[in-house]
This record gives structure tokens, C-alpha cells and sequence, in this order.
């Protein structure tokens, strides 16, 4: 482990969350320290295949040689006035004329509806039915959970009630699944469509926002070395952990009702162990400070390319599952 | 009034139980009418969900509250709802939406209105009609005189009487000439007793007669006059099924296949021997056992399996002399004794004829099936003097047959009776093993290939044998699992991984989860309790133990198998499918199973870097378990290049010699301890 870490991280690459005008989920932009090393401008390449990768080019033509010769593959390359900076809620968003892509997050200070996270999105609570009538596998109906911070707050709310039996704590949504039955997942889902309300276009990128985080978090106990229990708690404590700001409620009493691990609940809520730790170092990367993730990451014993790797493996299913990518591996 | 009503939800009356929900359906707030309805305390209720007041988890009546709106129509959904002292109720359930002063919704409020339990008497009649109309059983009504007014559905298909042609006759009428009068029995029971039991012989339209058992009941007006009698006939219980065996002594006789069972054939040996040895001829005995008759069962079904038993029977029997005898002596063992011959040689030449018969493929179900048989025989008097002993070296042949790698049929050896010794020593001794506690754990630790760490290990039964020292299942699982001994050693082994996570705990250890193994045999719809119990008993919690099952497992029944994984993985158990990819496996079943590990069997790690087969395999392994979010562990990885090579490929863990052999817990916990770790 080291001492100290460097004041700066070569080649650790921090992806930011763009939106497109209309609030939906439009590219990842990296944060990279320069010069760009080798090997994180192959993996930036490579990712820019898969989904739309934005790269800042502050200087114009001739200023950093390694980022002109991005010119020719599929990553974008971005001026400071095609990226508009917002972090107040204002609805509609109004860009600028040069402007390409909103940045900052506004989405995380949309304006307080107590209600809105307790009714489920009706176009996912219709997924789950339909993969119930059709006896889908464990495994589909998880991905549907794992895509969905309200959906699976309240499952493992439900999980709770008292029906369900023995008091057993919950480390997977696959685990509440299986508690709950299919006859029972069937009857909620049925009830939750009577309050579900379409998906309001304002929350495509905290959603978006979430599952990065969630997805990351699972990436990066994997990276360290943790099982896969310890994985599922990550990818459950990176969602939950924003519940707060989902459910405008402060997160010990989102977290009440829910039969969580003592490791999970005091990671969430005391920052300790592993998944406080894991916690601490995503807020670094989200944050963008490179020093202390980088710091995070020594702890983790996590390598900075393997981090890359990790960060755009969880960029990528964040833009599978809003469907945001779309169409754009052609570019290659 | 002129006026359509109000929907019923809208004008709910102030004593309908009320609760306000939030918008998850959790309840927020809990009425005074619903503390009376329910019985539930407040206290109780509030951050329940709703369908926390369902009466069954299963129940279908919940299921449409959603889609139809049972508040937007008025109507509600009749459900089902328990009780705090576990009374059902019923009631009509409404939703509603309430909403803020934006318009935006608010809460739910679920209003129960009480319905009676009992059906309501305009169904009532409808449905009492339809039951007895079209029971199976007979039913007929008689005046107080014994004339028939009135016969079901079942009555006239049975006896082949139309309705009308049965009105007005008497019982006696239907009876069989011969038999005792009905009639009488019926007025006693209308005037004196109220009912009566017994049987008649009833005779059909067609001259056929049925037996039944009757039962005659008494129907009285309000004032207690009987004015009719109610008849209810079944098939009688006495009526001798239908004979399809040679021997009339049933219990002698195997009811599948109507051919002698064991302690027939016994009785029908011990004379043919003495007529064999007055003669100075060969007597042989031959056991057949059918192969993959189990996996028709199984995978068939238990009437597939009866019909397939029956065929075979018949082929074997076509090919036997009328003086032979075949009898069945277990659920896919035959028996059979060929008298008279003059060359011992001869029995070969017969289980081969018989072989080669039983070989062809049958047709199941619109399968074609395919089984096998192997074959053990034993020579009056070479092999044994008496029934018992013959019959038993057969078996003993038969089993070296069925283990063996060839299909020949064996004949019987003393070297076999040898084997058979010692194996019978060997089940004494590891009985006796279970009982003075020779019996202990070593572990073999798994490391993570990210960063070598000691992630878990997977405890293995060895066996400390007072005269053979230390050893392996290998040398005695094998035989525990051909006897029940295999559940007792999987339930000391479970027991003892707990035991020792326990001691672990206790002594304030910090210790990787334990995998242990399970037999197929010990998995059956009780285990997941049996291993609550343990849980609880020695206060561990589930993600210390792992479970690790082999894919053979789903050969058997795999929706059953899938509900007890199911339920063990509810409780949060990891279960890991051991050695992947060697047998039998299906990609979409393996989807289907709630697993959180796969292994890669050793037989694929040796070939790794170097076969390019088994480098194949692994790779399709790390890549399914990728796509299943499943860890990946390599078994058996002995050398730094195989390492390389799984770790390139993404494996999650290993374990294997090149980390550390299966130690004693007490080096164990001193690894562990240590911090060591592998070098990656």
C-alpha cells in the first residue's frame, strides 16, 4: 500500500454523466489528467465503439497532440462551450445555442415530490409482469430490480412485511425474489401498477446517475477481490445510498424498514468497513478527485488500468439499459 | 328514485374498515373499525404491506387490484383476509387515489367491506345442484316408499338407464336377481335408524352387474318426517381388482408386473433345487438388473416407468422355456432360474439372448428409450447349496457386472465373495467410525486470483481409520452412497462445518466463509429446514456457509431439485455447481438455477495452457459465468502457468496444490492467520 499518494493520477480516467437537451442520457465524458498515457487513450478507443465518449479539447487544434490523434476514432472531442454547466433544477433546460451536452447535476435537486418514489415506474413494473407470466428466470426478473432504485427499495420493504416469514437479512435482490415467491411478486406488481406513473423524462439521468454508481461499486469489490455476496452488497449499498436523494427523506429512515446486513447498514450509514470504504472512494471518483481515489484505490489494492476498465464496463451497461447506445457502435 | 346509485367505493359508509396506504402499499395509518375487523394493533399494522392481509401467499383473488381498478369501477375485488386469532374473512376491497391539492396522488386508501363468509343463498341452490348433479358418485332420491325420483348424471351413465326409465321403479328393481332386498334396509333407515350402510350388487341396462357400497340417508322435512331417502353409491371397496397374476396369494406376487416376488420365488427355488440335485443337473441363477429404468421413472414418470418395467418383463419371458422362473426381487431387479441344464455354459448363452432383447429400444411417451442389463449368475451347486446363498451371489455377480466396464454377464466368483467381504467390513467400520468420532474435516483454502487473498475454503471429509490411517472419500463414499450411510456422513459433515464455524466465532476468529459438498442423495424437500435448524442450533449466519453441489444433481427431477435450491438461496445460502461441465448439463437450465459459483472441474485445469480443448472449455466457463454474474473458481491448479492462464482468463479463485493442499483445521486457521497470500 502506498504512503501517500501522488498529487496526481496517470492515466486514471473519471467518467461525468451528459444529458442531451431533452434530459435523456447522452454520453459519458472522461476527466483524465495529461498527458494521456498509452494505454488509457487504447481503452478510451475501444469504449468510444460502444457508447458515445466525449473528451474535452480545451485548446483547439495543436495544443495536445495525444487527444488530436482521437480525431480519427470514434471518441468526441468536445470545446468548453459545447458542454453547458448546470446544477440548478430548471425545467425545461434552455441550452445555449453552441451547446451540445448539459453537464453538472441538476437532476439531483429536482424539486421535493414526496410521493414520486413510492410509486413505481409503470413501464418497468409492466416488464416484471410480463416476465412473471412468462415464468422467466430468477436472474431476468433481477435485472429488472437492478435497474431500478425505487422498484427495488420497495421490494425489499415488501420482503419485510411480516408474511414473509423467518427474519433473515437480505444481500441480494435475487435472495428477496426467491423469499417472496412468484405468486406474491406477482400480486405487488399487479397492485403497484394501480399508482405507477410513467417515467417522468426528468429522471432518466438520476437513474442513469444511480446504476453507474451501483454497477461501479460491484465492479470495484470484485476488483478487490471480494466474493460475490460482497459484490451483490456493493451493487445494493451504490443504490441505496442514494435513496435519500431519490425519497427526499434522510437515509437512516429510508433504511428503517429494510432488513439489511449489519456490515451493509453500517457501511451505508457509518462509512465503515468495506463498503464504507468502497463508498468513500466512489465519492472521490464522482467528485473528481483523482488524488484521494486514487488513495481509495491503493487501499482497495485495485490497479489504475484495471479501474479504467472497470469504470467503462459500468459506463456501458448504464447506457445498455437506458438504451442509450444504440446505433453508435458503427462509428468504429 | 330515478337516480343511478353512486359507486359503491364513493359511497363507502363510515363503518367500512378504512387504512390509508402509501403509495407502495405500505400502511401508514390504522382505523379503529379495522383494529375490530382485523385484530391487528396499530402498532402491528402500520409499514406492512397491504398484502401483508392476505390469508394464503398463493392466493389468486389479490391478483387483479391492479389492472382493473378495483376502486375506479366501484366493484372491488373480492379477497380473502386473515385474522390476528387466524379466522378468515371476507371482503370487497376498494382503492382509491387520494391526491394533494396539485392533483398529484397522495396516499391509497383501501377500504374493506365485509362480506359474509358463507355462500349467499341465491348461489347457493345453483351450486348444491351442479355438485350433486355431476359427482362421480351415484346419487339417487326415493320417495318415502323407496321409489326413485330423481338419479344424477353418474347414475344414468353407469347403469345405462335414462332418467325416465328409472323414475318410479324400486331399488329392488336394479338389484341382481339373488341378492339381499335393498329395500328393506332403506324403509328401516327412512322410519327408524336414519341411515344405513352396506352393499348391493346393482344390475346395468346392459346385464352387466357393478358392486357398490351404498349408503342410504334419511331426508327429513321441517317437521322430522323423512320424506325421502338420498342414496349414494360407490365403487365397492371389497370388489377383487382385477386378477392380472398367475398366483392367487397376493402378497406373494408383485403387483407391477404380476410376477413372484423374492419370498415366492424362495419358496418355488428350494424344490426345484432338490429335483436339480435328484436329476444331477445345473441349476443357474441369474439376477438382471435394468439400467436407466431409474431415469425413466424419474424423468417419465411413475406410470411410463411401470409400463416400461411391464414390457421388458414380456420380452425376457418370450425368451424363456416353461419350466423357467422369473421373478421380480427389487424395483429394477429380475431374477430368474433356469432348470435342468446340462452345461453350465449355457446360462451365458441365455442372459446374452436376454441382453441383447432388453437392448432394443422401447417407445415412451413418444420417446424411444433405450436400456441395458446387467447380468450375475449363479450354479446350483457350485455356487451355493441353498436359495438364499445363490440368489445372493448372483447379486454380488451382478453388481461386478453392473461395475464393470464391459456388458458381458458374470458369472460368480469366490474372489467376489472376497470383495464382497471387505466392502461389508468397510460399512461396520464406518458405522462404527460415525459413532467413536473418527471421522474429521480438512480444508482446502480458496484465494482470490485478484489479489491472492484467502477468500473461503471447502471442507473435506477424510477419515481417520484406526488400522489404514488417513483416508479419502474416495476410498468410502463410493460405498456410502450405494447405502443410506451417505445421509448420515452428509448430515455429520454439515453438522460439523457449522459446528466449526461456530468454535471459529467463539474463539473470536476472523474466518472465510466454509463450502461443503452435498450428495445428491441428501437432497430432498426437507433439506433446506434441516439446514435452518443447524443455522440456528450453532448461531451461524448463512453467507458463512456455502454449498457446493454436483451437476448430476439435475439429471434426477430438476423442478424439484430448483425449488429446494430455490429455498436455499432464499435463505442466503451461496451454492456453487461443482464440478461444471462433466456431465450432464443444459445451458438453460444452469440459467435457471439461483447459484452464485461455478467451478471448473480439475480434469479441465491439467489440460490448461497446453490443451487447446480444455482451454476452450474454460474460457466458455469464465465467459458464462461473466454473463450469469456468477464467481468462477478453478479446482485442482497444481502449476504457476496454469494460474497464469486462468487468471488471464478472468477466473475469480483457485484452489489447488499450487496455493495449498487440504489442511488440518488447526494449519488451517495458522494460514489464514498468517495473512498468507498467493503470488500472483
Amino acid at each position: 500500500m502506498r504512503e501517500h499518494a501522488p498529487a496526481t493520477a496517470p492515466g486514471l480516467l473519471l467518467p461525468q454523466l451528459l444529458a442531451r437537451a431533452d434530459g435523456r442520457l447522452a454520453a459519458v465524458r472522461w476527466h483524465h489528467t495529461t498527458p494521456l498515457d498509452p494505454a488509457a487513450l487504447a481503452l478510451l478507443t475501444e469504449c468510444a465503439t460502444h457508447l458515445p465518449c466525449v473528451l474535452l479539447h480545451p485548446d483547439g487544434p495543436g495544443s495536445a497532440p495525444e487527444i488530436e490523434a482521437l480525431q480519427h476514432t470514434a471518441v468526441l472531442l468536445a470545446t468548453p462551450l459545447e458542454l453547458f454547466q448546470c446544477s440548478e433544477p430548471l425545467w425545461p433546460i434552455r441550452l445555449p445555442p453552441t451547446a451540445r451536452w448539459l453537464a453538472g447535476d441538476w437532476y439531483l435537486k429536482l424539486p421535493p415530490r414526496g410521493t414520486a418514489a413510492q410509486t413505481a415506474s409503470r413501464q418497468r413494473a409492466l416488464i416484471l409482469l410480463q416476465l412473471l407470466n412468462q415464468d422467466a428466470d430468477t436472474h431476468e426478473l433481477e435485472a429488472v430490480f437492478r435497474q431500478d432504485p425505487t422498484l427495488s427499495y420497495q421490494l425489499l420493504r415488501l420482503v419485510n412485511s411480516a408474511t414473509v416469514g423467518a427474519r433473515r437479512e437480505i444481500t441480494s435482490f435475487a435472495q428477496a425474489i426467491l423469499m417472496l415467491g412468484r405468486q406474491a411478486l406477482k400480486r405487488w406488481v399487479n397492485l403497484l401498477l394501480f399508482t405507477a406513473r410513467d417515467d417522468d423524462p426528468r429522471s432518466a439521468m438520476l437513474l442513469a446517475h444511480v446504476c453507474l454508481r451501483a454497477r461501479s461499486l460491484e465492479l470495484l469489490a470484485q476488483a478487490a477481490g471480494q466474493d460475490r455476496l460482497a459484490q451483490d452488497e456493493a451493487f445494493m449499498s451504490g443504490m441505496f445510498s442514494m435513496l435519500d436523494a431519490l425519497l427526499h427523506q434522510p437515509l437512516p429512515e429510508v433504511l428503517r424498514p429494510l432488513r439489511l446486513s449489519d456490515t451493509q447498514r453500517l457501511g451505508l450509514l457509518e462509512g465503515q468497513g468495506q463498503i464504507g470504504a468502497l463508498l468513500q472512494l466512489w465519492q472521490a471518483i464522482e467528485q473528481r478527485q483523482p488524488a484521494a481515489a486514487v488513495q481509495g484505490l491503493a487501499a482497495l489494492g485495485v490497479a489504475v488500468a484495471q479501474t479504467n476498465a472497470l469504470l467503462a464496463q459500468a459506463c456501458q451497461w448504464t447506457f445498455e439499459i437506458n438504451g442509450a447506445t444504440g446505433g453508435h457502435g458503427s462509428r468504429a | 328514485m330515478d337516480r343511478a346509485p353512486e359507486p359503491a367505493a364513493a359511497a363507502a359508509p363510515e363503518h367500512w374498515p378504512c387504512v390509508r396506504l402509501d403509495l407502495a402499499g405500505f400502511i401508514t395509518e390504522w382505523s379503529a373499525a379495522a383494529l375490530a375487523l382485523f385484530g391487528f394493533a396499530a402498532a402491528q399494522a402500520i409499514g406492512q404491506h397491504l398484502l401483508w392481509l392476505s390469508l394464503h401467499s398463493d392466493d389468486e383473488d389479490w391478483l387483479d387490484l391492479g389492472h382493473t381498478g378495483a376502486g375506479s369501477d366501484g366493484l372491488g375485488t373480492a379477497v380473502f383476509c386473515r385474522t390476528l386469532d387466524g379466522r378468515p374473512i371476507k371482503a370487497r376491497l376498494h382503492l382509491q387515489l387520494e391526491c394533494d391539492t396539485q392533483g398529484d396522488a397522495s396516499a391509497l386508501r383501501a377500504c374493506f367491506q365485509p362480506l359474509p363468509l358463507e355462500l349467499p343463498p341465491s348461489e347457493r341452490l345453483p351450486l348444491y345442484r351442479h355438485a350433486i348433479e355431476n359427482t362421480t358418485l351415484l346419487a339417487l332420491l326415493t320417495d318415502s316408499k323407496g321409489r326413485i325420483v330423481w338419479v344424477n348424471h353418474a347414475f344414468v351413465a353407469r347403469s345405462g338407464y335414462p332418467e325416465r326409465q328409472a323414475i318410479g321403479r324400486t331399488l329392488d328393481w336394479l338389484c341382481a336377481a339373488g341378492g339381499e332386498s335393498v329395500r328393506g334396509h332403506l324403509l328401516e333407515a327412512l322410519h327408524t335408524h336414519s341411515h344405513w350402510s352396506g352393499e348391493l350388487t346393482l344390475r346395468g341396462a346392459d346385464g352387466q352387474t357393478l358392486a357398490q357400497s351404498v349408503r342410504i340417508q334419511a331426508v327429513r322435512n321441517e317437521q322430522g318426517h323423512a320424506t325421502h331417502a338420498l342414496l349414494l353409491l360407490a365403487p365397492a371397496l371389497s370388489q377383487p381388482p382385477v386378477d392380472r397374476s398367475p398366483h392367487p396369494d397376493a402378497t406373494h406376487v408383485d403387483p407391477t408386473t404380476g410376477l413372484p416376488n423374492r419370498m415366492l420365488l424362495a419358496q418355488l427355488l428350494t424344490p426345484a433345487l432338490a429335483q436339480s440335485k435328484r436329476g444331477g443337473w445345473h441349476t443357474a441363477v441369474l439376477v438382471l438388473q435394468l439400467q436407466r429404468l431409474d431415469w425413466v421413472y424419474d424423468t417419465l414418470g411413475q406410470d411410463c416407468g411401470d409400463e416400461c418395467l411391464q414390457h421388458m418383463v414380456q420380452r425376457v419371458q418370450k425368451g424363456l422355456r416353461e419350466q423357467d422362473i422369473l421373478a421380480r426381487l427389487g424395483h429394477d431387479k429380475l431374477a430368474l432360474v433356469l432348470l435342468g441344464l446340462q452345461q453350465p455354459d449355457h446360462a451365458a448363452l441365455v442372459a446374452h439372448k436376454l441382453m441383447a432383447l432388453l437392448a432394443e429400444p422401447i417407445g415412451l411417451l413418444g420417446h424411444l428409450v433405450q436400456l441395458s442389463a446387467c447380468v450375475g449368475i449363479a450354479i446350483y451347486p457350485e455356487n451355493g447349496q441353498d436359495a438364499p446363498a445363490l440368489l445372493r451371489n448372483a447379486q454380488t455377480a451382478c453388481q461386478r457386472a453392473a461395475a464393470g466396464p464391459e456388458t458381458a454377464p458374470q458369472f460368480f466368483s469366490e474372489e467376489m465373495t472376497l470383495k464382497a467381504t471387505e466392502r461389508f467390513e468397510l460399512e461396520s467400520d464406518l458405522r462404527r467410525a460415525l459413532a467413536r468420532g473418527e471421522l474429521l474435516l480438512h480444508h482446502q483454502p480458496k484465494v482470490s486470483l485478484r489479489n491472492g487473498c484467502i477468500v473461503g475454503a471447502e471442507a473435506l471429509l477424510r477419515w481417520q481409520h484406526p488400522r489404514h490411517g488417513l483416508l479419502t472419500p474416495m476410498r468410502f463414499i463410493p460405498l456410502a452412497e450405494e447405502t443410506n450411510l451417505i445421509l448420515e456422513l452428509g448430515a455429520w459433515v454439515l453438522n460439523e462445518a457449522c459446528a466449526q464455524i461456530a468454535r471459529w466465532r467463539d474463539a473470536g476468529l476472523q474466518m472465510p466463509p466454509l463450502a461443503v459438498n452435498l450428495s445428491v442423495r441428501q437432497f430432498d424437500r426437507q433439506l433446506p429446514q434441516r439446514i435452518e435448524r443447524l443455522l440456528q442450533q450453532h448461531r451461524v449466519a448463512p453467507q458463512q456457509l456455502k454449498l457446493e453441489l454436483t451437476e448430476s444433481l439435475m439429471a434426477r427431477n430438476p423442478d424439484e431439485m430448483l425449488h429446494i435450491m430455490n429455498e436455499l438461496a432464499a435463505m442466503g445460502l451461496g451454492l456453487a455447481l461443482d464440478d461444471f461441465g462433466t456431465g450432464y448439463s443444459s445451458l438453460s437450465l444452469l440459467k435457471r438455477l439461483p447459484l452464485t459459483t461455478l467451478k471448473i472441474d480439475r480434469s479441465f485445469v491439467i489440460g490448461v495452457p497446453q490443451q487447446a480443448n480444455d482451454c476452450a472449455i474454460a474460457q466458455a466457463i469464465v465467459t458464462l459465468g461473466r454473463q450469469l454474474r456468477l464467481e468462477v473458481v478453478a479446482e485442482g491448479v497444481e502449476t504457476q502457468a496454469q494460474m497464469e492462464y486462468l487468471r488471464a482468463l478472468g477466473c475469480d479463485q483457485l484452489q489447488g496444490y499450487l496455493f495449498s493442499p487440504p489442511l488440518p483445521v488447526a494449519q488451517y486457521v495458522d494460514l489464514v492467520q498468517s495473512g498468507a497470500q498467493l503470488a500472483l
